[in-house]
């Protein structure tokens, strides 16, 4: 355990890009779009400016993660602490940061919208509803992002540009033999009901099944990460 | 100079294409894509789009051909850059021979290679149910049509691999390429699409091209639809000809600037140790060789001097984060290491210099102590005051905290004073395993007059023998005892130790054959 915050430490040296990074962003999109909303004097304006902070936990997910390794293996880490340190990491930002958004959704509800009607950490349907079901779905999500994009650098690291050009067409592919299942076996009406029929819950639910099956893939491939 | 134009540019054409044939994999990836998107469409979203068609595919294709170019096309730039980057570029221009051929070599390799992928694309697309009834003229016109668009685009590929500064870069302006032909008619028929997309949809090049090629595939009259197709492909062409043309021979000096630092990295030492957790257990600390796949897979090398591998921090935090990870870090031992070999502790791990990161690692390595320390080519890049300092400092705190010290290097003389023993490896496999004591009296040069020498070694081993009229010199594979000597000094014999080195030397195949060094190592137990 005590290895495993070692390594969130040493990856927290590198906090502008687990903590400044994301707000600024964040910050920088919601200036921009509340400025503009106020001059064009919008009202019930509903914007995407919150996909920011999801963007720089992806990126800062395949970057800083795989770009840490090679270096923290020259400290006398194992493979095995280095990602389940980054992953506690990750989820003790994620649960933080998610907290952090469920109080600004509070903040944005009290204050009708920052005062011009605006919807900017309310989502429709799935980042709606009380402030713990807010913090769940974002914590989810977040957490999500970050380690699909930490299996992007990690298949990165361990077969470099044919393994991403792999890694992309095994997802297309994936998607396609999904698909085709589905068209296959009619199923379509069937999805699109489950999907409908899901709450928002439940669709955090599914995310966070997504969640530990990419954390396991991320796992499978730091195992045969070579530096 | 212009004489020679279509004998060069053949030549160069040959060198590029010779390129291809050697990784198909380049085509590989460049139809792949193409062929998912139209599996895709064909059979997952086919049914749910209204084309006014029953044969989607047919609907398909022409974007879908368009897509495999605008992504062949960014293999062009990629090559363009390799050739910058790896200093051929210039080679060429230094050679007597028409200056636009090295840049049309690369053109008309783009051109076959984009015929390749389309007619493989075409290929899948009539096992998918692709139907034409259009008769050759037809499709000669398509040929060309296609041609034209490949060209002008591999324009576009000369300008960005000429100007790109990463292997990325270079392949990156393709992407929005790529994409235009998603907002066009390529996919589904303009008139759906909202206002504004639709107005930007019907007036870019990629849906005049799609409706001409899909009216020449169905043999609809194509209308003025193919002139607006032409004279897009015409405009595209003269810009990016004018523009790549124009950097080519200024540019020269410069580039060849900045590939040296880009290329630099790619001697770069990786820092890296086998995982180790408590002190009670051996641990390592070793410097290993460029990351696996660097060597054959150039990209990612070329990522500049903050590329991957190296995380965004300075030595002053390195330095304080590996002491978080070994019980017995001796603070005081790094701060020594660090002052004496001038590191400078402000800059980025990534920003270092060989020689600087080697020192970094060796700081490191020694104060680590660990109970097993690995020091991988520790003196890579290091001046010989820095060796020197490296090397007391060591066997100071090797003495003080006795420890077990594996020593990595090519540079055996460097090491030689401070091995207790020897492993010499030599392609995987070990040729000798000695204490060094052993080692240092076990051969003596042996030199004067050919008889005395003669005499003198008569029925004792002996190797690199060299005479010089009537002087020779000759290595005895032996030890000598006080007897031995005092008889050779009576003669007026010279005995000299044989080197470490030489020693190495002649045990890892012989002194015919001095420089077969693939991997040395000496152990300091």
């Amino acid at each position: 355990m005590s290895t495993w915050i070692k390594v969130a430490r040493y990856q927290m040296v590198q906090r502008f890009n687990y903590v400044t990074l994301p707000w600024a962003a964040l910050a920088l999109l919601f200036a921009a779009q509340w400025a503009v909303i106020a001059m064009l004097g919008m009202h019930d304006a509903r914007l995407t400016g919150l996909v920011a902070i999801y963007a720089v936990f992806f990126i800062v997910g395949a970057s800083t993660v795989a770009r840490s390794l090679p270096f923290g293996l020259a400290l006398g880490l194992s493979r095995r602490s280095y990602y389940l340190g980054t992953v506690l990491l990750a989820l003790t930002l994620t649960a933080v940061d998610g907290l952090l958004l469920a109080g600004l959704q509070e903040i944005e509800r009290a204050t009708g919208g920052w005062g011009l009607g605006m919807f900017f950490f309310r989502v429709q349907y799935i980042l709606d509803g009380p402030w713990f079901l807010t913090w769940l779905t974002s914590f989810v999500a977040l957490t999500l992002v970050f380690v699909y994009g930490m299996w992007w650098g990690l298949v990165y690291l361990r077969w470099r540009r044919m393994g991403i050009r792999v890694f992309i067409v095994a997802q297309i592919l994936a998607l396609l033999a999904v698909g085709l299942t589905a068209d296959r076996f009619a199923a379509w009406p069937n999805i699109g009901r489950f999907f409908t029929d899901l709450t928002a819950t439940g669709l955090t639910g599914v995310l966070a099944a997504a969640a530990a099956a990419l954390l396991v893939g991320g796992y499978a491939t730091i195992r045969r990460v070579a530096v | 100079m212009n004489t020679h134009f279509f004998s060069d540019t053949s030549v160069m054409t040959r060198r590029s294409l010779r390129h291809i044939t050697r990784s198909m994999d380049t085509i590989i990836t460049v139809t792949i894509m193409p062929i998912a998107f139209m599996l895709l469409f064909v059979y997952v979203f086919g049914g749910a789009i209204q084309t006014g068609t029953d044969n989607y595919v047919n609907y398909l294709l022409p974007g879908i051909l368009l897509i495999a170019i605008a992504s062949g096309i960014s293999y062009t730039a990629y090559r363009l850059f390799i050739d910058l980057q790896s200093g051929i570029f210039e080679r060429f221009h230094s050679m007597p021979i028409a200056r636009s051929s090295v840049l049309w070599g690369h053109v008309l390799t783009s051109l076959v290679s984009n015929a390749i992928s389309v007619v493989v694309i075409v290929l899948v697309a009539l096992v998918m149910g692709f139907r034409s009834s259009a008769g050759l003229p037809a499709w000669l016109a398509v040929a060309g049509i296609l041609a034209l668009f490949t060209l002008a685009l591999t324009w576009i590929a000369v300008i960005a691999g000429l100007s790109a500064t990463s292997t990325d870069g270079a392949g990156a302006f393709s992407y929005p390429l790529i994409f235009l032909p998603f907002v066009s008619s390529a996919f589904v028929p303009t008139a759906t699409m909202p206002g504004p997309v639709r107005a930007f949809a019907e007036n870019q090049p990629v849906t005049s091209i799609v409706n001409t090629i899909r009216a020449l595939f169905e043999q609809q009259p194509v209308g003025s639809e193919i002139w607006i197709a032409l004279a897009w492909c015409v405009a595209i062409l003269v810009i990016a000809y004018a523009l790549a043309m124009r950097p080519t021979g200024a540019r020269s000096p410069e580039r060849s600037r900045g590939s040296w630092v880009a290329t630099a990295p790619a001697r770069r030492r990786s820092c890296a140790s086998s995982p180790r957790r408590n002190s009670r257990r051996p641990a390592a600390f070793r410097f290993s060789a460029p990351a696996r796949g660097e060597r054959r897979d150039p990209a990612p090398s070329r990522a500049g001097p903050r590329g991957p591998g190296l995380p965004d921090i300075k030595v002053r935090q390195a330095l304080r984060l590996a002491s978080w990870f070994y019980p017995n870090w001796s603070g005081e031992l790094a701060a020594d290491a660090r002052r004496g070999i001038e590191l400078p502790v402000g800059r980025r791990i990534g920003a270092l210099s060989r020689g600087m990161r080697t020192a970094l690692g060796n700081a490191i390595g020694l104060a680590a102590r660990a109970e097993v320390t690995l020091f991988d080519e520790p003196y890579a890049g290091l001046d010989a005051e820095a060796r020197q300092s490296f090397n007391d400092r060591l066997l100071a705190d090797y003495t003080e905290h006795p420890r077990t010290v594996v020593l990595s290097t090519h540079l055996i003389d460097e090491v030689a004073d401070l091995l207790e023993r020897v492993v010499l490896i030599d392609h995987g496999r070990i040729v000798l395993d000695a204490a060094a004591d052993e080692i240092r009296g076990s051969a003596t040069r042996v030199s004067g007059p050919t008889a005395a020498v003669e005499r003198f070694v008569a029925g004792r081993p002996t190797w690199d023998r060299r005479t010089i009229v009537s002087q020779t010199s000759v290595v005895v594979a032996a030890r000598l005892d006080d007897g031995d000597r005092a008889g050779a000094r009576a003669q007026h014999l010279s005995l000299e130790p044989v080197s470490l080195q030489q020693l190495i030397v002649h045990a890892a195949g012989g002194a015919a054959a001095p420089t077969a060094d693939e991997s040395r190592e000496g152990a300091l137990a």
